[in-house]
């Protein structure tokens, strides 16, 4: 039993997961109050308020991620609150495409420019932010993702000159740059409160600006994606995963356990 | 059912292809991997040229001559191709080295010390707050190396090594549960979007 071949695990592994991607067995999934303090904050902000979502990974963050992106991106436009996309990953503007091309679809009533922009990556990282602190322009070298000119006559840009004019931020983050940046340059010295949308392996490093208050809440993981998911009432890719990764979750722990008991019986003869 | 759409025939041949690693090292996963390196790298220059410095080229071309100057800077780096004039491209790692120890100890003590320590200040009437306060003094604790670890003192050691291994296998579940998402993830897109087995 100590010594079991990884592949079997493997195979187990990924026979567990497409089991319980086909046939879903609706675990029950209950809200954390870390993501219910996060929904409640931002769906206390009036309308016409500006929220900024830093797009602050890549590809490898999206099925933890993504998710609660598009769920954040669709409670503000259903509560009047802007969106600016922006981000010191290089993938920043990419990945906030890809929200908006299926949130797009579902308010036909919203314009780019007017209720959500996607500024999308600028290099730099956290000196950056620094510049986007004092103006957002020349932070942003005066371009957005789509190439359109900065500010131009987007109406959004009237109300969003700096950062200062944002109302909450909210970082989707797969590390550094990330949420230790937005605290440090936006969250504690401008007094805007903010949350992040971590993944797991993060979460841990995250904590500890949630007990002191620097983070309003977190979203953690894909778990905690699934949770802004049936929030928002609209349950989507994170909490049909939820059901595999807790089977998954199973399958680990089995295999610890029969490791261990491997060892001690080896151990004893 | 199998999508007809090619991107995604090629996406689930990489993603296929990526976990045959996890059987055996095979040249197939030494092709794909080479041109995921190889298509990370082109998007990042490709990303950096089209958002910062494309645009900032043509801030220059419009009057703003400053923006020069880190341009020059930065170039210094390539010097370093020239054995006799190599020493210049400390120049710019020195600016760099500089600015980042600057901008960092003027950003982070605040955040990421001040406030970290006066959070820990915490009136002791819950069992959390109790457990925070024991946690951060326990730790410290194992961390006196003038001290000799007897008496009180070995006990509060003893017991802040066993706050923090609690805390790293907090960490190490995080760590699994992360890697399992990223699994999750890409089976997900196979069942639903290349094989649509799952709505």
């Amino acid at each position: 039993m100590a010594n079991i071949d990884r592949r079997i695990i493997y195979v187990i592994m990924m026979l567990a997961v497409i089991y319980a991607f086909i046939k879903p067995m609706g675990l029950p999934i209950t809200v954390s109050q870390h993501t219910k303090t996060a929904y409640n904050a931002i769906d206390a902000l009036p309308a016409g308020s500006i929220l900024v979502l830093g797009m602050d990974f890549s590809a490898g963050g999206i099925p933890e991620l993504e998710p609660a992106g598009k769920a954040i991106f669709y409670q503000c436009m259903k509560n009047n609150v802007r969106v600016v996309f922006m981000g010191m990953w290089v993938m920043a503007g990419d990945m906030a495409e890809r929200i908006l091309t299926e949130m797009e679809p579902l308010f036909p009533d919203k314009k780019y420019g007017v209720d959500y922009i996607n500024i999308g990556y600028k290099a730099g990282g956290a000196p950056m932010l620094e510049k986007a602190v004092d103006d957002i322009v020349l932070a942003a070298v005066g371009i957005d993702h789509r190439g359109n000119a900065l500010p131009g006559n987007m109406a959004i840009m009237q109300d969003f000159k700096s950062l200062k004019d944002v109302s909450f931020w909210v970082c989707l983050s797969t590390g550094t740059p990330g949420t230790g940046d937005w605290i440090r340059i936006v969250g504690d010295p401008l007094k805007i409160k903010g949350t992040t949308d971590i993944v797991s392996v993060s979460i841990p490093e995250q904590m500890p600006y949630v007990q002191s208050g620097q983070l309003t809440g977190i979203i953690q993981g894909m778990r905690g994606s699934a949770e802004y998911e049936l929030l928002i009432k609209r349950p989507g890719r994170a909490v049909a995963g939820m059901d595999a990764q807790s089977l998954t979750h199973v399958v680990i722990l089995a295999f610890i356990l029969l490791g261990n008991l491997g060892y001690l019986v080896r151990k004893k003869s | 059912m199998v999508t007809t759409n090619w991107w995604l025939w090629l996406a689930a041949f990489f993603t296929v292809s990526i976990y045959t690693v996890a059987f055996a090292d095979n040249n197939l996963f030494r092709f794909v991997e080479s041109i995921f390196v190889g298509t990370s790298a082109g998007y990042m220059v490709t990303a950096n040229w089209f958002n910062y410095i494309k645009p900032q080229l043509l801030n220059v071309q419009k009057g703003q001559y400053v923006l020069l100057i880190p341009f020059l800077i930065g170039l210094l780096v390539y010097t370093r191709y020239v054995r006799s004039i190599a020493w210049v491209s400390r120049i710019s790692l020195a600016f760099t080295l500089g600015y980042g120890s600057g901008f960092i100890l003027s950003k982070n003590f605040r955040p990421d010390f001040l406030t970290q320590v006066i959070a820990t200040f915490r009136t002791l009437d819950t069992f959390n707050n109790w457990l925070l306060v024991f946690g951060v003094i326990t730790s410290l604790t194992y961390f006196l190396f003038t001290v000799e670890q007897k008496g009180v003192v070995g006990y509060a050691s003893k017991a802040g090594r066993w706050v923090m291994m609690i805390a790293l296998g907090a960490a190490f579940g995080s760590t699994v549960m992360a890697r399992v998402s990223l699994f999750l993830g890409r089976v997900q897109f196979l069942l639903t979007e290349w094989m649509f087995l799952v709505k």
